[in-house]
């Protein structure tokens, strides 16, 4: 047993220093993400009407009755777009079968481009239960405004467009309501901790540490 | 030799050959710069835009500077960074990527990478991309780069970028 003692010694100081990064990570993720400050003043999400990605006309309330993870983004976004959608994909993996208590919502900001066809083409790459949503550019724009993302285009010297735009993910309750966002840079693991500890609320299996709980509240 | 005894090695050696990537060389070097898997993502059709990842290293001897990209798949390659600024996500075009001498430089989907605009036809997975990357003094380096799934987070058989997490680069604007 004592040889092994300076083993158990060594692992137990990689775990602290293992835990003390992820905490570090996780405040560094939490400082760059946006609503941090506006939240408790403004509340996301409201009613919309938009297409799914199989072309049907889809409002806010055939949403209600299961928590609902929205985020925005579009098809030609090259870098973020994708490793968002893996992040959630891995996520929904992790959560098991509370996944199926979710319906993630994938909003384009890029409606003139992103056809209920290209939503199909591009979601089908990703976890089955992501449903691809767009709409007339108005129906877009409502719906963002509903839940403050900044989309913009931006056009550098050479004509080379892009669009900005926030990247956060919105965790709602199953009534619409807004429970907390998630910051896009978080691992799949970290994503599906800050699902599972809103999953239902005051009754976590597991007690939620400090710093959970602030980035659940935001 | 009966037959079973002739079949089952080379069967098991085809096994093994699935498993190459097609193709194209995973590494390439000219004048100390190396460049090291190098990857994308598949496109859909009427998607515009790829973006492409790897690791850049340069030799001990001296440091260099990535300042252009080409390939024949887009209309036009530009080098991008990433940036997160109050959690809109920001693309923005850099002159120049530094590689300090001695250390590596990853091009990933979190920070700098290649832009692909106005790719030419969808990048399909399983397929090469050919990408050519221009050095301040190394030059050219002609390399394929593999074409991973939509959501991969790393070349092939990878779940991210492997290598050494490397040096952020310096930004020339």
């Amino acid at each position: 047993m004592r040889r092994y003692a300076p083993w158990i010694g060594l692992m137990a100081v990689t775990g602290v220093i293992g835990a003390a990064v992820a905490w570090w990570r996780s405040q560094e993720a939490l400082q760059q993400s946006a609503p941090t400050e506006i939240a408790g003043q403004l509340t996301f999400g409201g009613p919309f009407t938009l297409l799914d990605h199989t072309g049907r006309s889809v409002t806010e309330k055939d949403f209600i009755g299961q928590h609902q993870l929205v985020f925005f983004g579009f098809t030609s976004c090259p870098a973020v777009c994708p490793t968002t959608l893996q992040t959630v994909t891995v996520a929904l993996s992790e959560l098991g079968s509370d996944a199926d208590r979710i319906q993630p919502m994938f909003i384009t900001i890029d409606p003139a481009n992103d056809t209920p066809q290209m939503m199909a083409a591009y979601v089908k790459h990703f976890d089955k239960r992501i449903v691809g949503l767009t709409g007339t550019p108005e129906q877009v724009a409502r719906a963002a405004k509903a839940w403050h993302i900044h989309y913009r285009r931006v056009r550098d010297k050479d004509g080379s467009e892009q669009i900005e735009h926030t990247a956060a993910l919105f965790l709602m309750g199953p009534d619409g309501k807004y429970l907390g966002h998630i910051p896009p840079d978080v691992s799949p693991q970290k994503m599906a901790q800050l699902i599972r500890a809103r999953l239902e609320p005051g009754d976590a299996t597991e007690p939620v540490p400090e710093s959970h709980s602030r980035e659940s509240k935001l | 030799m009966n037959s079973r005894s002739f079949w089952l090695p080379v069967a098991l050696s085809l096994i093994g050959l699935i498993d190459i990537p097609p193709g194209g060389a995973h590494e390439a070097s000219n004048n100390g710069v190396t460049v090291t898997h190098p990857w994308t993502r598949a496109t859909i059709a009427g998607s515009k835009n790829g973006a492409a990842f790897g690791e850049i290293k340069a030799d001990k001897a001296g440091a260099d500077k990535l300042v252009g990209a080409r390939s024949t798949a887009a209309t036009r390659v530009e080098i991008h960074n990433h940036v997160m600024e109050k959690g809109v996500a920001k693309m923005r075009r850099v002159e120049s990527v530094s590689i300090p001498a001695g250390r590596s430089v990853v091009l990933s989907p979190h920070g700098y990478h290649i832009m692909l605009l106005d790719l030419k036809a969808p990048l399909k997975e399983g397929d090469m991309l050919p990408l050519t990357l221009v050095f301040e003094k190394a030059g050219e380096i002609t390399i394929e780069a593999s074409v991973e799934p939509a959501g991969a987070m790393g070349p092939h058989g990878f779940s991210h970028q492997p290598g050494h997490a490397g040096h952020p680069g310096t930004e020339h604007k």
